[in-house]
């Protein structure tokens, strides 16, 4: 990372100009013969806001480091400040890596506006001129706190998309109830509660492919989510509600807390029907594995780190109907 | 078990989830070759990985040599750690994706090879529901095609009775000449349709190949420029740095011209210079890809010597090695005639490419291993700058050129003109704008046989060659064979480790144009 220029009032123009300053000087190195570089590419492709605790902003940083080889943006970190904080500062800095066997360095320009709840709408309004021209912009809110200040709906305003993790939320039920209303107003919105479940969904899909779903489904009596947490995760009313938008109100939808070894919220899905059953089970960090009558097969679970599930929303600039769906059944429940 | 049905999987989303494949096997003829080991394996096993192929999903391995389907497995393992590239290799997943590996041993010749083979799938899809899906793998030595496929249809398995797939795939070359191409054809479409043989081009299949039809059919500023009123020429450059690497009795019946220009380039210089498809779909992408080969002029005899070059390299010292020419190459005649580089101008005679070159070059011992399309525009039409005497000779009054680079650093390059700050003046220099593709963003790319394979499997042909593409592009070559054929040369005629023979730039002088070095 390059040194950072720091102003003291935070003027979209004085930022941008701290931002053009580091450019020449990164463009410098070359010049200079610095052997490390043989040129910068300066690469963006969106706006990428995101919203973070004070003393979280080294994890999130490695996060936004690794989204950025995928999806070089000009990102703006909103460092939300401890309470009682009055202290509003901006930075501009770059984030450079140079790909493996390469000699050109690619970087990223970076922003990271800082300030307290109080002042916090003094940052959305510095966030407008700061934006990328003509490209999309994307919001990640990582911060529960900034959810619930008057301020995240200036910021989300400005995005095209909005990624929220309902399951971090105060109150994850109402998260969800927001999200589905912002979707009903044709908003687009993620929630990587719901992402999570990509590699459940995405198995029971594949085991469906060796069956034929309409007899299958046809004579399916219940469905059981069993999960190992206390209350209730929000990824497993997520389940319970996309099953419900796949298999209508005729089939019975049920989660059932359990014991387990492990620490991953869901543990098993068991598909009951007259004269067979189909259970997706969890048997080890990483691996499922799938019972179809006598046969069975593994899956590979792979970690799931913050950037996968971001990279997955990241790849959605589009109304997402199968989440519009369940988030409507569930918010409904 | 029960098995798949064709009914709608209500549980899929098609923008989270990877493509849906169906419950299938593949069964590799030639199953303990290189191909296999170093490619096909590894590409099947990177799927497995990427949780791309569906439960139940089987492998079965044929060749003569006699082993069990645990010595199958456990070499397949070797292999797969071996040659599985920029990914991980994890033994609970093996262990899952070895329960699916059979090997069934048989000579190609002999029909209880295909009973054993057919005993084999039955009880595959007996066991682990596969419907019925097959896709035959070729890997064979080509000679061995017609008669494979005959064998599978003789064995009754090129159909199945429950309704599921079969398709065949075959790796090139697909003939020697129009000839046995028809030939070859005639005898396998007598046991499958058309629909179902996928001729696996592999250049096709390479990221950054199809990554030009999203560059010219994606944007809209290029393709108003694409077509003879401001592309002067374009340039195809296929480069080798190696040899024959142990293959020259292999090669020296091949040459450049059959081995790279009748399919790979041709399939590429069709992706630059096809026709928008109405719709993305494998046969509209196809019929313009095809469309485009069949209005590739054919050269008359007369006109072969001043469009074409071959070239067969020789001995030199690169570097601080002495390297040996083709005829002295382990296995190949002293006196060999065989093209170790072919270049070619081919013109498109349809309105948007009338009377603009396509220059096609191969070649192996070159400089470096380059492939890349370079697209050369019109030059300004009034130089309002450097109009001082011979400034428009000057390596600094470039035209516009667009390169598309395959291999290695992929990517996209413009070269435009730009005013030069230094010494005052309205002085033009030309500057490169570069855009690298996805290895410059860390990403991985699939290798081609990934995608292709993926491809077979979900029944997409978009990237394979159909029958009527294979017979348009060996009748764009053939004349230069017969005339070939006929002519007796003087080789070697360029030094390994140069840029070819002399002829060739010769042959875009006559035009006013040059080779650009890549």
């Amino acid at each position: 990372m390059e040194d950072p220029v720091s102003v003291t009032a935070i003027r979209p123009e004085e930022l941008l100009k701290a931002l053009s300053g580091l450019w020449t000087e990164l463009g410098k190195e070359e010049v200079e013969g610095s052997d490390r570089s043989a040129g910068v590419l300066r690469a963006v492709t969106m706006t990428f806001i995101l919203g973070v605790e004070e003393g979280e902003e080294e994890g999130a940083g490695e996060t936004l480091a690794q989204l950025m080889h995928e999806h070089p943006s000009r990102a703006i970190v909103i460092k939300l400040r401890k309470n009682g904080s009055e202290v509003v500062e901006g930075r501009a800095y770059a984030q450079c890596w140079m790909p493996f066997g390469r000699r050109q360095q690619i970087c990223c320009e970076q922003i990271e506006l800082s300030a307290g709840a109080k002042n916090l709408e003094d940052v959305a309004s510095v966030l407008r001129g700061l934006i990328a021209p003509d490209l999309p912009v994307v919001f990640w809110c990582r911060s529960a706190r900034l959810f619930e200040q008057k301020a995240y709906g200036l910021i989300a305003g400005m995005a095209d998309k909005v990624i929220l993790d309902t399951r971090g939320l105060g109150d994850p039920q109402a998260g969800v109830r927001y999200v589905a209303q912002q979707l009903k107003l044709g908003r687009l919105y993620g929630d990587l509660t719901w992402t999570r479940l990509t590699r459940w969904r995405e198995t029971i899909a594949h085991v469906f492919e060796r069956i034929d779903c309409k007899e299958f489904l046809g004579s399916m009596e219940r469905v059981v989510v069993k999960y190992t947490q206390t209350p209730e995760p929000m990824a497993v009313v997520y389940l319970k509600g996309w099953l419900r938008t796949v298999m209508g109100a005729g089939v019975k939808i049920e989660s059932e807390r359990c014991e387990s070894e492990g620490s991953w919220q869901i543990r098993e899905v068991r598909f009951e029907s007259r004269g067979r059953d189909v259970v997706i089970d969890r048997v080890e960090k990483g691996i499922v594995e799938s019972h179809i009558d006598s046969f069975r097969t593994r899956s590979v679970f792979e970690i799931l780190d913050e950037a996968r599930l971001v990279r997955e929303e990241l790849a959605i600039l589009e109304r997402d109907p199968i989440f519009a769906r369940t988030i409507e059944v569930i918010s409904k429940s | 078990m029960p098995q798949s049905s064709g009914s709608a999987n209500p549980f899929h989303d098609a923008l989270r989830f990877e493509r849906r494949i169906p419950p299938c096997s593949v069964l590799i003829f030639g199953a303990n070759g290189d191909l296999t080991m170093r490619k096909l394996l590894p590409a099947l096993y990177r799927l497995a990985y990427e949780r791309k192929l569906p439960p139940g999903f089987s492998i079965v391995g044929n060749s003569r040599t006699a082993m069990s389907h645990e010595q199958f497995r456990e070499k397949m393992r070797v292999s797969v750690e071996k040659f599985i590239e920029n990914s991980p290799f994890d033994a609970a997943l093996w262990e899952d994706f070895a329960r699916g590996l059979f090997y069934v041993p048989g000579d190609l010749g002999d029909p209880k090879c295909y009973a054993a083979l057919k005993e084999q799938l039955d009880e595959i899809e007996r066991e682990r529901g596969t419907g019925g899906n097959v896709l035959f793998y070729l890997s064979t030595q080509p000679s061995f095609y017609a008669g494979v496929v005959e064998q599978i249809g003789a064995a009754g398995m090129a159909v199945h009775g429950g309704g599921g797939w079969r398709r065949v795939v075959i790796e090139k070359p697909f003939g020697q000449d129009l000839a046995s191409a028809d030939e070859l054809n005639r005898r396998i479409s007598a046991v499958m349709a058309e629909k179902d043989v996928y001729r696996i081009d592999h250049y096709l299949g390479k990221e950054t190949v199809q990554n030009v039809l999203a560059f010219r059919f994606g944007n809209s500023i290029f393709e108003p420029l694409w077509n003879r009123q401001y592309i002067s020429h374009v340039q195809v450059t296929a480069a080798e740095s190696i040899g024959v690497e142990g293959r020259g009795a292999y090669y020296q019946e091949a040459g450049a011209l059959r081995d790279m220009i009748q399919n790979h380039l041709l399939q590429v210089m069709a992706t630059v210079a096809m026709e928008a498809p109405p719709y993305f779909d494998s046969d509209a992408v196809r019929d313009e890809r095809a469309k485009l080969l069949r209005s590739i002029r054919i050269l008359k005899p007369e006109e072969v010597d001043s469009h074409a070059v071959k070239g067969q390299y020789g001995p030199a010292r690169i570097g601080n090695e002495n390297v040996l020419g083709f005829r002295q190459e382990p296995g190949v005649d002293p006196e060999a005639q065989t093209d170790t580089y072919a270049a070619v101008t081919f013109f498109v005679d349809n309105w948007r490419w009338a009377g603009v070159p396509f220059y096609v070059r191969t070649g192996k011992r070159m400089p470096k291993r380059v492939t890349d399309i370079a697209i050369r525009f019109e030059a300004a039409p009034l130089s309002l700058f450097n109009t001082s005497p011979g400034a428009e000779d000057s390596p600094l009054a470039a035209p516009n050129l667009l390169i598309l680079r395959i291999q290695p650093d992929e990517g996209i390059s413009l070269r435009f003109q730009s005013k030069d700050p230094a010494g005052g003046g309205m002085k033009l220099r030309p500057v490169s704008m570069d855009f690298n593709y996805g290895s410059s963003f860390g990403t991985r790319t699939p290798s081609a046989y990934e995608t292709l394979l993926l491809d077979a499997l979900a029944g997409d042909s978009t990237l394979y060659t159909r029958q009527d593409m294979v017979e348009a592009s060996w009748r764009a070559v053939e004349p230069i064979l017969v005339r070939w054929q006929e002519r007796r040369f003087d080789f070697p005629n360029y030094e390994a480790g140069s840029w070819g023979p002399r002829e060739s730039d010769e042959m875009l002088e006559r035009r006013g144009h040059q080779w650009r070095i890549p």
